[in-house]
């Protein structure tokens, strides 16, 4: 398990590496380099050449890229132009935001993806499996954003239920600690609904699909030969080994989820890093946008590591297979 | 209930018919989409009248006078007398002499305008800029996927044949490229290069193939090992050849389910860059700024945001079941799951 877990830091550190020099080689390799970010009617030639000996940009690209390393090994992320702060600092206090967005989000998947899963596998074929089924695909096909749309013009706008957006309310620093986290959890409740519920159509499907798979194994056979009850059958034998295929499909979505975050956040006013990569190229803030795609990039990385011992640990067959 | 063996078949939706209503919906989106130019019943990005014309709710039909120098009204009522129009235009009453107006008739002015579905906030018929906005968003989504297979297939290919290193250098390669958050990047790329639908197209294709390239590549290590490829080599045929002729082939048929399901993803990826203000720009429609269009207005004017939505989830919803469909007709094994 130690060798494994070993092994796969090694590839990991390998493809964080891969994910920084590629950002930083696309960005800077685009046509009109990254200075285009500022391009306004009042860019002089002169100002330009300035800018672009400010950023470095008049070094050769090799020398750019490993000055750039460096810093980014060392914590110094550049400079917001637009916040007047270290990147980093911007950064490490909406990472903690995004977090719990994305926990939140994928609790809420799972949750739901899980029961409704469950109850269309145990119930195949009947009314209610084709609801869910059904319910599924449409959850899939639609964007979240579309979902997003109304479930804030329903419940936070007319009915006011959910607060419309941000994170806090007005003055909550001042609110004693528990009516704090009660703030928290009401201004929470309807993007991480929304996140989750947008997602959950794929883990249903998933569910169900590995579940009546599982059932047509032989150990099930077995198991319920042995006289075993028929929820100990599903609960322990079957789902158990339903659920391995949904953690590793964990690590390949993260990608897609961070998306669907940054969309939610972008619509909510949540101040995650998702928003402070919209805002920095709606501002042209370009060091905030190197950083934050970095960042989000090294988020998948340690989420796919994560997934990957958590399979691990649950399926021994892989841990020998590497 | 599931222990009997062979009894979830019977219980599988009929996925032949799910597969033809799929591709009879997706027919007529890409013909309406092919068609717009000519079936469209105005430009879609001509602000008319933006003032009167602005959130008229669907079925709304108003009187179009034409002034000089190409400007045009929107009223709701015109009524003719002998040398002027009186225009009921915004609750006011207007008048216009009978040598401003441009296109007078016998009883008031000779254009109507039809909005089936209402208009925007800028009086744009949403009904043109729908079907517009379905050229735009079917173009994308396939062309960026055929560059995706291309790549992808040219690069699984390679991996796949080209030997131990190149191959594992290219899978390492893969892993990265699938680490990268795309909307992240795709944001970036598109504010930097000031996107057109050719770059869109492009940059997507770029983030679409790596998980088709992992795909067509353990395809073809399976098909290498199968007797027919190993007899074919055992004939003297080349390398070359047995790939286009007997392993390409054989490989197609998960290669297109696979390109299919993606053609659904790609589109709403677009709706998603474009809901943002990232990819494809205003004035010209897409599903997805259209949606954007009608954020803050959902209760008032309903229209501006729901016949996109509407349109953009049957979009995916068949080429989904078109996927399925096609999985379960190519592929039978897959389609007794469950089955003991």
């Amino acid at each position: 398990m130690l060798r494994f877990v070993l092994r796969r830091l090694g590839s990991s550190a390998l493809l964080l590496f891969f994910v920084l020099t590629a950002t930083f080689f696309l960005i800077h390799l685009a046509p009109g380099e990254p200075l285009r970010l500022f391009d306004n009617p009042w860019m002089t030639a002169d100002k330009r050449q300035e800018l672009r000996q400010l950023y470095g940009l008049d070094r050769p690209i090799t020398q750019q890229y490993f000055s750039w390393l460096s810093a980014v090994l060392r914590g110094e992320w550049g400079y917001s132009i637009a916040l007047e702060r270290p990147a980093f600092d911007v950064l490490k206090e909406r990472l903690p935001n995004t977090a719990l967005l994305v926990i939140a989000g994928v609790t809420v998947e799972h949750v739901v993806g899980l029961l409704l899963g469950l109850v269309a596998a145990v119930r195949a074929g009947s009314l209610i499996d084709r609801q869910i089924r059904i319910l599924s695909l449409l959850l899939f096909s639609l964007p979240i954003f579309c979902l997003a749309l109304v479930a804030i013009e329903l419940l936070a706008v007319r009915w006011q239920i959910f607060p419309i957006n941000q994170m806090w309310s007005d003055q909550a620093d001042q609110l004693p600690f528990v009516a704090r986290l009660l703030d928290l959890l009401h201004h929470l409740a309807l993007p991480s609904l929304i996140l989750g519920f947008a997602r959950c159509g794929a883990v249903v499907r998933f569910v169900r699909n590995g579940l009546l798979d599982v059932m047509g194994k032989d150990y099930i056979r077995t198991a319920r030969a042995k006289g075993l009850s028929p929820s100990r059958v599903l609960w322990v034998h079957a789902l158990r080994n339903a659920l391995i295929p949904l953690v590793q499909r964990f690590g390949v979505a993260l990608p897609i989820l961070l998306s669907g975050s940054l969309i939610i956040e972008v619509m909510f006013s949540w101040p995650g890093v998702g928003l402070a990569v919209f805002q920095a190229i709606s501002q042209r803030d370009y060091p905030v946008v190197l950083a934050s795609t970095a960042l989000a990039g090294a988020m998948v990385v340690l989420g796919s590591l994560m997934a990957d011992v958590l399979q691990a640990w649950l399926d021994p067959r892989v841990r020998d297979a590497i | 209930m599931y222990s009997k063996p062979g009894s979830i078949r019977g219980f599988e939706m009929p996925s032949s018919l799910l597969l033809r209503s799929g591709v009879l919906l997706l027919s007529i989106l890409a013909l309406a989409g092919l068609a717009a130019p000519w079936i469209s019943p105005y430009d879609p990005i001509e602000q008319i009248d933006a003032v009167a014309g602005k959130h008229q709710p669907p079925l709304t039909v108003m009187a179009a006078v034409q002034l000089e120098h190409g400007r045009w009204r929107l009223a709701d009522r015109v009524e003719r007398s002998a040398d002027q129009l009186i225009v009921e235009r915004l609750g006011r009453i207007e008048s216009y002499a009978a040598s401003e107006v441009m296109n007078l008739d016998d009883d008031g002015v000779g254009n109507r305008r039809v909005f089936v579905l209402g208009t925007d906030k800028f009086g744009r018929d949403v009904l043109s800029r729908l079907l517009y906005g379905a050229r735009v968003s079917l173009m994308i989504g396939v062309l960026s996927v055929a560059l995706a297979v291309a790549i992808g297939i040219a690069v699984g290919a390679l991996a796949a044949l080209g030997g131990k290193w190149i191959d594992s250098f290219l899978m390492r390669f893969v892993d990265g490229i699938l680490t990268i958050p795309w909307i992240f990047l795709l944001m970036t790329l598109t504010a930097l290069f000031h996107t057109d639908i050719w770059m869109l197209i492009v940059l997507l294709g770029m983030v679409t193939w790596p998980p088709i390239s992992r795909m067509m590549r353990a395809e073809l290590l399976s098909l290498r090992k199968q007797d027919f490829v190993v007899a074919a080599r055992s004939q003297g045929l080349g390398e070359v050849w047995i790939f286009f002729h007997h392993m390409l082939p054989n490989a197609m048929t998960p290669l297109i389910v696979a390109a299919t399901l993606r053609v659904g993803n790609l589109i709403l990826i677009e709706a998603s860059l474009s809901f943002l203000g990232f990819g494809v720009q205003a004035p010209q429609a897409s599903w997805g700024n259209m949606i954007a269009d009608g954020q803050g207005v959902l209760l008032s004017a309903w229209w501006v945001a729901a016949f996109p939505s509407a349109v953009l989830v049957f979009a995916v919803v068949a080429i989904n079941l078109v996927g399925d469909g096609m999985r379960d007709w190519l592929d039978p094994r897959k389609k007794s799951v469950g089955e003991a």
